[in-house]
């Protein structure tokens, strides 16, 4: 009874995220279940470092980009 | 021609996701932030190379990776040994993240770095099968063997420490958001 317990939560999950399951992807654990839980623990993981704020040294970096665009970034080695 | 503007917005629309990706082959934010920051700067330089209409995210990525394998990699032998491989997509594990999740990092980090690469590209960053491909340089079927070591791998590993309580719940989701919401305070 605690196998159908993974599914219902990789089923919200998914629908969440988006259900991009590779159609005939192949589960070579043979096990659908674990298949499941994989796919929905990696993007649980993966999705906390996307969501990592992003540092203002990037923001600055793209506008300094917009006013000179092809000078090189900042701390970085200066021409010009 | 590219307009710059557009490539401008594009470039930080795609920040998250390339700082994720950076960190998950370097395994350090700080290295993943110098390796963004050199990405960007390249892309902006070789703006004209990329053809509007196509996966700019694909794109960017690729940069990322071919300066990791040229530059970084290199540099950052000199400086860290293997003790940072474990830390891989666990810069910011909460100290009260659900043991599952810790298990899966864990996990995750013992894969080795192609398989765990093609696993992330496929499984976390929505490529397709051919995408990921193009971004690591390889063949369709090695992309695709990779992932399904990986899953495999994965699946051993995680049935036998994990067995029947298998599987993230509510409780771990919601520990999650709460460890986001308080901001990034990984050491």
């Amino acid at each position: 009874m605690d196998r159908h317990k993974p599914a219902t939560v990789v089923d919200a999950r998914a629908a969440r995220q988006e259900a991009r399951q590779p159609e005939g992807a192949p589960s070579p654990a043979g096990d659908d279940v674990v298949q499941q839980a994989i796919g929905s623990q990696l993007r649980a993981v993966y999705d906390e470092v996307v969501r990592l704020p992003v540092p203002d040294r990037f923001l600055s970096l793209l506008s300094s980009l917009d006013s000179h665009p092809t000078a090189p970034a900042p701390g970085k080695e200066q021409e010009s | 021609m590219t307009d710059p503007d557009r490539f401008k917005d594009a470039l930080l629309a795609e920040l998250q996701s390339l700082r994720a990706f950076a960190i998950s082959i370097t395994g350090n934010v700080e290295r993943a932030d110098d390796l963004v920051q050199d990405t960007v700067v390249k892309a902006w330089t070789n703006m004209n190379g990329y053809t509007e209409g196509t996966n700019i995210r694909a794109w960017l990525f690729t940069i990322l990776r071919n300066t990791f394998y040229s530059d970084f990699r290199k540099r950052s032998r000199e400086v860290e040994d293997d003790g940072a491989h474990a830390s891989r997509l666990a810069v910011h594990a909460p100290q009260h993240g659900h043991m599952d999740l810790e298990d899966f990092r864990r996990a995750l980090a013992q894969l080795p770095d192609d398989q765990r690469e093609a696993l992330i590209l496929v499984g976390a960053s929505g490529f397709s099968y051919e995408e990921a491909a193009e971004i690591c340089g390889c063949a369709l079927g090695t992309i695709k063997s990779r992932i399904n070591r990986a899953r495999a791998r994965l699946g051993e590993m995680l049935s036998v420490t994990s067995g029947a309580d298998f599987g993230p719940d509510a409780d771990s989701y919601a520990a999650l958001a709460g460890a986001d919401a308080g901001g990034a305070k990984a050491d």
